[in-house]
C-alpha cells in the first residue's frame, strides 16, 4: 500500500474521533508500514483519541499526542512531533483535527508541509448534528474549513446517526442523500457512509440497507461511562 | 420537529431560547465553553443579546441587570467559575430576581482540572454565597431530561422570582445524545413582571430592586418573607424518580451521571438477584427528604448507598433524611475519576455480603 495521509475534519461533533480510529487500526492490519494517528483536537476537552492511546498501542499504532499532565490540560497544545510524522513518507499518517472552523485552524500551520505530498482531506457528516443539517450548512462549513486549514477537502463520509437511540437505516438514507448532493455542487467526491457493527446487527438486511451506496462497518470505542 | 444530537452544553443553550431567553452574559472555561460558544452563535440568529464579559463576576451582575428589567436572562460556568459568580448569586437571591444560572462541575478543590465532578454540591444546596438563602437546583441526568429541566427552571425563576441552578457535569456538557425540542408552551410566558424596572409613566412611585436595607428590624423581615417562600418552594418542587425499588431492600442514591452508571450496576445486580433499586434526587433543593424517608419505611430497607463523583457530599442530606432508620453507606470517586459500573456493582455486593475479602 503506498503511503497514506489521511486528514479527518467535520462539523463539531460529527463522528471524526471514532472515524479517525477505526481507520488507523483498518490500516495497520492491511499494510507494513508503521501508522500514527495525531489528535490534533484543541477543540474538545473530553471524548478525544488521546483518550485511547493505550488501546490504539496494542493494536499497532502510534497516538501523537501531548504527554504526561498536559495530555489533560486545558490548553491548545499541538506537540512538535506532527510535523516529524507528516514529513516521514514512509509513515501511514491520520490527523484527528477538532471540529469546524476553529479546530481545523490548528491544521493550517502545517498546510505548507502537506501540500507538497500526496492527501486526502476528508469531511465528515452527521446530517442529525444542527449547521449541517442542510446542503447550504454543509458548502459553509467545508468552506470555512478549507479557508482555516489552507487545504482543499477531498472526499465526504456520511456518518448520520442518533446515538443510542432506536433509529432506522432511512437516517443513513437521509445523510447519504444529504453528503451526494453537497458531493455534486463542490465537486467533491462522495466516499463512503460509516455504521456500526451494533447498529448493522440491528437492522439486519432489508430494502435499505441493500440500497446503500459504499459502507464500512465499525465498532464503537467512545462510549458513555454507563455502557462500558 | 424530529430529533437532532447534540452535546450537553448546546442542549442547555438552545432550550432556554426555546423558554424565551434571550440574553446570555458568559465567560468561557471548559468544559462548559460550547454552552458560551452556542449563545454567541444563536442569540444573534433568534434576535437575541450575548455579551462575553471580562469575568464570571462581571457576567453575574449583567445578570442582575437584565433580570431586574423583567426579562429571561442566564449565564453559565464550571467549578472555579461558578464559584466566582456567588456574591452575584447572594445578591439575586435578596433581591428576588429570576435568573437561571448553569454550573457545569468539573474536579476540584482550587484549579482542579477539567474532567468530570460532583464536588460542588454542598455549594450549590447551601446557598453558597453569603447571607441567609437557598437556590432551587435541577439536576438533569440525561440530554433529553436537561430539555425539559432548563425550561422548567426558567418556570421556577419566574414564578417563586429566584436564582436557579441547573447542576450538571462535565459528562452531561461534552456527551451527545439525540434530542427532540417540543414546542414551547405558552404557560412559559404567563408571568407578568410588574415588579420590572423598566420605568414609570406616571402609573405610580418609581420601582426600584436594591438587595440593601440598613434597618435591621426592615431586614429580618425582608429575610422572613424569603424563608417563607423557601418553605413554598420545599412544598411544591421536590422532584425525584426512582428505579426498580418496588421490591428493594437495597437503595442507592445518585443523581446526575452517576445515576446512569448507577442504573447499568443496579440491572447488573438484579440479574444476579440482589433486590437493589435507585433512588435519584433530581431536585437537589429542595432535597427529596420525605420521600427517601418514606420509601424507607415503607419497604423497610435494609441499607442504602450513597455513590457520588465527590467525597461525600450529598450522602449528608441522605443521611438527615433517613435520621438513622437505615444505615447510609458510601462510595465516591473525585478529582475528576468516574466510577465504574463494575465498581459500584462492587458496593452492592458488600451491601449484601459485608466487606470483600
Amino acid at each position: 500500500m503506498e503511503r497514506k495521509l489521511i486528514i479527518i475534519t467535520g462539523h463539531f461533533g460529527s463522528g471524526k474521533t471514532e472515524l479517525a480510529m477505526f481507520y488507523a487500526s483498518k490500516i495497520v492490519k492491511t499494510s507494513k508500514r508503521p501508522v500514527a494517528l495525531c489528535d490534533l483536537d484543541v477543540i474538545n476537552p473530553y471524548f478525544r483519541s488521546r483518550d485511547y492511546g493505550k488501546e490504539l498501542s496494542v493494536e499497532g499504532v502510534r497516538l501523537i499526542a501531548p504527554k504526561g499532565e498536559l495530555l489533560k490540560a486545558d490548553l491548545p497544545i499541538v506537540t512538535g512531533e506532527v510535523a516529524g510524522v507528516i514529513e516521514n513518507d514512509h509513515s501511514h499518517v491520520i490527523i484527528d483535527v477538532g471540529g469546524d472552523k476553529d479546530g481545523a485552524l490548528s491544521l493550517g500551520q502545517f498546510s505548507h508541509l502537506i501540500k507538497n505530498r500526496p492527501y486526502e482531506f476528508w469531511f465528515v457528516l452527521n446530517a442529525n448534528r444542527p449547521y449541517v443539517s442542510t446542503k447550504l450548512g454543509i458548502i459553509n462549513t467545508i468552506n470555512e474549513i478549507e479557508n482555516a486549514s489552507r487545504l482543499k477537502v477531498t472526499g465526504i463520509i456520511n456518518n448520520t446517526h442518533l446515538g443510542e437511540d432506536d433509529y432506522g437505516p432511512e437516517e443513513v438514507v437521509k445523510g447519504e442523500s444529504l453528503a451526494l448532493q453537497a458531493s455534486m455542487d463542490l465537486g467533491i467526491p462522495f466516499l463512503f457512509s460509516l455504521i456500526s457493527n451494533e447498529v448493522r446487527k440491528r437492522w439486519g438486511r432489508n430494502e435499505y440497507t441493500t440500497s446503500f451506496k459504499d459502507v464500512e462497518y465499525f465498532d464503537r470505542k467512545l462510549l458513555a461511562p454507563w455502557s462500558k | 420537529m424530529g430529533k437532532v444530537l447534540m452535546k450537553g452544553n448546546e442542549v442547555i443553550g438552545e432550550s432556554a431560547i426555546k423558554a424565551g431567553c434571550h440574553y446570555f452574559f458568559g465567560y468561557p472555561i471548559t468544559p462548559q465553553s460550547e454552552l458560551v460558544a452556542y449563545m454567541a452563535k444563536r442569540l444573534p440568529e433568534v434576535g437575541g443579546l450575548f455579551l462575553q464579559a471580562e469575568s464570571e463576576v462581571s457576567a453575574i451582575n449583567m445578570v442582575y441587570g437584565a433580570a431586574s428589567a423583567g426579562v429571561r436572562v442566564m449565564t453559565s460556568s464550571s467549578s472555579p467559575g461558578f464559584s466566582l459568580k456567588q456574591e452575584g448569586i447572594s445578591f439575586l437571591a435578596a433581591a428576588n430576581l429570576p435568573a437561571v444560572i448553569v454550573n457545569i462541575a468539573r474536579g476540584g478543590p482550587g484549579l482542579g482540572n477539567i474532567q468530570p465532578a460532583q464536588s460542588d454540591y454542598f455549594q450549590v444546596t447551601k446557598g453558597g454565597g453569603h447571607g441567609d438563602y437557598y437556590t432551587p437546583v435541577l439536576a438533569p441526568s440525561t440530554l433529553q431530561e436537561i430539555v425539559d429541566l432548563t425550561q422548567e427552571a426558567f418556570r421556577i425563576a419566574d414564578q417563586y422570582r429566584t436564582p436557579v441552578i441547573l447542576l450538571g457535569d462535565g459528562v452531561l456538557g461534552q456527551m451527545m445524545e439525540p434530542v427532540e425540542f417540543k414546542e414551547t408552551s405558552e404557560e412559559m410566558h404567563l408571568f407578568e413582571k410588574d415588579w420590572a424596572t423598566t420605568g414609570t409613566v406616571g402609573d405610580g412611585p418609581p420601582k426600584t430592586i436594591t438587595s440593601l436595607d440598613l434597618n435591621d428590624v426592615s431586614l429580618e423581615e425582608r429575610n422572613r418573607k424569603l424563608q417563607e417562600k423557601y418553605e413554598t418552594i420545599k412544598d411544591q418542587e421536590v422532584r425525584v424518580e426512582s428505579y426498580k425499588m418496588d421490591d428493594a431492600i437495597y437503595g442507592i442514591v445518585a443523581y446526575g451521571t452517576v445515576a446512569r452508571i448507577v442504573k447499568s450496576a443496579v440491572d447488573r445486580a438484579r440479574e444476579a438477584g440482589m433486590k437493589v433499586g435507585l433512588i435519584r434526587p433530581i431536585s437537589l433543593w429542595p432535597f427529596p427528604s420525605s420521600y427517601i424517608r418514606k420509601l424507607s419505611e415503607q419497604l423497610q430497607l435494609n441499607k442504602l448507598l450513597t455513590v457520588e463523583m465527590s467525597a461525600g457530599q450529598m450522602v449528608e442530606d441522605v443521611r438527615l433524611s433517613v435520621e438513622g432508620i437505615v444505615p447510609v453507606h458510601f462510595y465516591g470517586r473525585n478529582g475528576g475519576v468516574i466510577p465504574t459500573v463494575d465498581e459500584i456493582y462492587q458496593e452492592i455486593l458488600k451491601l449484601k455480603y459485608g466487606v470483600m475479602v
